[in-house]
């Protein structure tokens, strides 16, 4: 019985979660090769040419990982020495309750607050000036759409960290990192090469495959680089919704290019990170 | 020492993560803040007067929006 | 003695966990605590091995006052309850821990570590992981871990408590020899009667917070406390 569910679940699955996302891929792939759409007459690789020679995708992908890999470096080490520095304090309901709240913001509403707070007329800007700092506005640093993306790593890390905190906070009480942790050095292990050889090691190895998957998540994320990002590179999502958005009707077939190179990228790399993850786990 | 070096950094951090509600509420109330100013010369509840007097839908999207995350959050649920 | 215990004591919240404890314990000798669960033993325990700080007492290993010596670097290992190993180390590198740790020379390390497998009978087993192994094999892994330290004590809180009868019979009778084996001084502490009787050189008997060690194993059969004659009129009852 258990079989026939798991199979209307599987069928489920298949029909609302794969269905709509494979025929939104292969209307992409034949509109980038000019077999769908208005202005296209027919099969030509022209446009995955123009998008490979104009370099503006391996730009953006290349961009958009240093920028995603930044901020899940920075939020993961963020949150690792928060957990094992100040776990015991974070258990006051307070503090617990505390760390939920920043869940609750929205990317976009996080990025509209990066910028009132780091804009050139932002709240940092004011009190630069308050303080003597700066004599004009434009004096105070690009930390919005600027070259280093500053704005959006800042944004991330604010959006990550938190939910970073409280996994790795669940997995220390769940995988007994505290007994592991006396055991080590009950072993002889001092408490740098306890933390080193156990507590990181232990809490990593449970979270590594979600560490990934937010890492693809910041890499195709939308509304944050929109708002803080440049014009050139741009972060992926964005590069395809402005392309896909061109009045131009050619530029429209370009957009998908870009859109089915990320999408095999992507699931490549998702379907990468779960079948290690089955490797490993083949007994209870 | 070292208890007071935490309580302070953790101070901080409830800071941090209050400041963003505190700050967007007072953008909320406040309007004519022109660059240098740290205090908007306008404040007080006339952006919300005019967000739920005006017949921009404000309301019935709210009311929309949660009906769709009911919604999903429930099939979502059961299956 | 090799270890004193002096004086010993220990609240929680106001409750007296652990009342003046005092005892004693030769090298190479086992002691085997008999105590129902909540009677203070991992407490006893956890203070001995460094992990908490009495509220009063002192401890001396090999004539030295260890009170104020971090657990790594007392060389007294405790044993959990459950067979807790590093779940991201396979067998051989959670018994080559404590090893590496010490930085001893990689060639050195596998010899040490592969005597150790054999004396265990875990041959075959290196490169499982922990959750591939068996509650029996685990408990194993997890004593070799330990031992292959040398460490001048070893304390086992319940070691075979979470194992079937045939299972833990086995243990006893490894853990004796290994005992012997590596000459090994121990605290063993447990509920059942028949494994204090059968592991220890000389046995304790802990009930709320006191432990009183008896001279010898008659005395302890004698002493209606600790249930060996209900016991043995249980089973004679059964044979009339």
């Amino acid at each position: 019985m258990k079989s026939k569910a798991s199979n209307i679940g599987f069928i489920f699955f298949g029909l609302i979660g794969i269905l709509p996302f494979f025929a939104a891929f292969i209307y992409a792939l034949l509109y980038s090769f000019g077999m769908v759409g208005a202005a296209n007459s027919g099969f030509t690789t022209e446009f995955w040419v123009s998008i490979w020679q104009s370099g503006a995708f391996l730009r953006s992908l290349v961009y958009s990982t240093a920028v995603a890999g930044t901020s899940i470096i920075i939020s993961v080490s963020l949150a690792l020495w928060l957990t094992l520095k100040f776990r015991k304090e974070l258990e006051v309901p307070f503090l617990s309750f505390a760390m939920y709240l920043p869940l609750a913001i929205p990317g976009i509403v996080a990025a509209f607050f990066t910028f009132q707070l780091l804009a050139k007329a932002g709240f940092f800007s004011r009190i630069a000036y308050a303080f003597g700092w700066i004599t004009e506005a434009r004096q105070f640093p690009d930390l919005v759409n600027d070259p280093y993306a500053i704005g959006i790593i800042a944004t991330f890390i604010s959006i990550v960290t938190p939910f970073f905190l409280l996994l790795f906070l669940n997995v220390y009480k769940n995988e007994r990192v505290e007994e592991l942790a006396q055991l080590s050095q009950s072993l002889g292990a001092n408490k740098q090469q306890t933390v080193w050889r156990v507590s990181l090691p232990v809490l990593l190895n449970k979270t590594w495959t979600l560490i990934g998957l937010y890492f693809i998540f910041l890499l195709g994320a939308y509304e944050v680089p929109l708002i803080l990002g440049q014009e050139s590179p741009q972060m992926l999502s964005v590069l395809i919704i402005r392309e896909i958005k061109q009045y131009d009707l050619s530029r429209l077939s370009e957009g998908y290019v870009v859109a089915v190179i990320y999408t095999v990228i992507v699931t490549t790399a998702a379907v990468l990170l779960f079948s290690r993850k089955n490797d490993v786990r083949h007994e209870g | 020492m070292k208890a007071n070096w935490k309580l302070f950094f953790l101070g901080a951090l409830v800071i941090l993560v209050i400041f963003p509600f505190a700050y967007l509420l007072l953008l909320s109330m406040a309007s004519e803040w022109r660059f240098p100013a740290l205090w908007p010369s306008y404040f007080g509840l006339r952006n919300w007067e005019q967000v739920v007097s005006s017949e921009t839908g404000l309301i019935s999207s709210f009311f929309v929006s949660t009906a769709i995350s009911t919604c999903v959050a429930t099939m979502a649920t059961l299956i | 003695m090799f270890l004193e215990v002096q004086h010993i004591v220990k609240s929680f919240h106001k409750e007296e966990v652990v009342k003046d404890l005092n005892f004693t314990l030769a090298a190479h000798q086992t002691l085997s605590i008999l105590g129902q669960s909540g009677c203070g033993k991992t407490t006893m325990l956890k203070i001995i091995g460094g992990l908490v700080r009495p509220d009063g007492g002192h401890i001396y290993l090999n004539g030295n006052l260890i009170d104020d010596v971090t657990p790594e670097k007392r060389s007294i290992v405790y044993l959990y309850q459950e067979d807790l190993l590093f779940p991201h180390l396979n067998v051989f590198e959670n018994i080559a821990f404590g090893l590496k740790i010490k930085k001893i020379n990689a060639s050195e390390i596998t010899d040490r570590v592969h005597l150790m497998i054999t004396s265990l009978e875990l041959q075959g087993q290196e490169k499982k992981m922990p959750h591939q192994l068996s509650g029996g094999q685990r408990q194993r892994v997890s004593f070799g871990r330990a031992i292959i330290t040398n460490p001048a004590l070893l304390l086992l809180d319940e070691p075979f408590g979470s194992l079937d009868t045939g299972t833990r019979a086995r243990m006893q009778d490894l853990f004796k020899r290994i005992a012997s084996e590596f000459r090994i001084t121990s605290l063993f502490v447990t509920h059942d009667l028949k494994e204090a009787i059968l592991m220890g050189d000389h046995i304790g008997y802990m009930q709320s917070g006191k432990l009183k060690v008896y001279e010898s194993k008659e005395s302890f059969i004698q002493d209606d406390h600790t249930g060996v004659q209900k016991e043995i009129d249980f089973w004679k009852g059964l044979t009339k």
